[in-house]
């Protein structure tokens, strides 16, 4: 999703009464955006 | 009403009508029809109207319709906890590699990536088959014979990847999609609840990206 878009995850997390979690595709693999920071 | 209407059906002995997508039918442009089925059936047949999910204006329908009726909540959550929700962050420009990539990463499984515009869904096929993915593409725009060819590709595996619009988001039920990518995000949670609902259908686990 875009930067504009992210807006929605909470929209959503709070509706639906769910956790989204930002990932990253790091070499092929998708790994939690927090591990790709601290990389 | 087709069926109806050229006597295939014979509704004298129907005892029981059921609304599906009850929220989506009882909306304004379908609801005529829906009137007129339940006319065409016997006084005493039964209603059923089925939703994941309740607005007011089909509330108010269904008051007309069945004045009578009995309200059941499962009250499981509306998304099943089977399901993990991951999203990625990129320009909108890279959205078509960054989702080529992604469906090099994610684990093998049938995966549906929904977007707002027919337009959208033709180019994503396009570029995505320009890169060897076996891809089809099922939207309002195309002709019945392509959609139909589209569902029987995604559910023999001869395609691994379906971009849809929201017509395929209610109803279909496609064995083994492990994945739902909302390329283009609802802006709508109720629409996002029924993206996700095409994924662990009785299955253990789904994931949804984007």
């Amino acid at each position: 999703m875009t930067a504009d878009e992210v807006r929605l995850v909470s929209r959503f997390e709070n509706a639906l009464g769910i956790v989204m979690h930002r990932v990253r595709l790091r070499e092929g693999r998708v790994i939690a955006a927090e591990a790709a920071s601290l990389a | 009403m087709r069926l109806i209407a050229n006597r295939k059906l014979k509704t004298p002995a129907i005892g029981c009508v059921v609304i599906d997508e009850a929220d989506r039918l009882l909306l304004d442009e379908s609801l005529p029809d829906v009137r007129a089925i339940i006319r065409a059936t016997p006084a005493g047949r039964q209603l059923v109207f089925a939703s994941a999910t309740e607005q007011p204006e089909t509330a108010a329908a269904i008051a007309t319709l069945a004045p009578d009726l009995i309200m059941l909540r499962t009250g499981a959550a509306p998304v099943s906890e089977n399901i993990e929700h991951r999203y990625l962050v990129c320009e909108e420009r890279d959205k078509p590699d960054v989702l080529r990539k992604l469906l090099h990463a994610l684990p093998p499984g049938r995966a549906m990536v929904f977007v707002h515009r027919n337009e959208t869904a033709e180019m994503v096929a396009a570029k995505l088959a320009h890169h060897q993915i076996a891809v089809a593409s099922l939207h309002a725009a195309a002709d019945k014979r392509d959609r139909k060819q589209a569902m029987e590709d995604i559910r023999s595996g001869r395609v691994r990847v379906l971009i849809t619009s929201d017509v395929a988001a209610r109803g279909l039920d496609i064995a083994g999609v492990a994945n739902i990518v909302n390329f283009d995000v609802p802006t709508q949670s109720k629409a996002y609840l029924h993206r996700v609902g095409r994924t662990a259908r009785a299955e253990p686990r789904g994931g949804r990206r984007r």
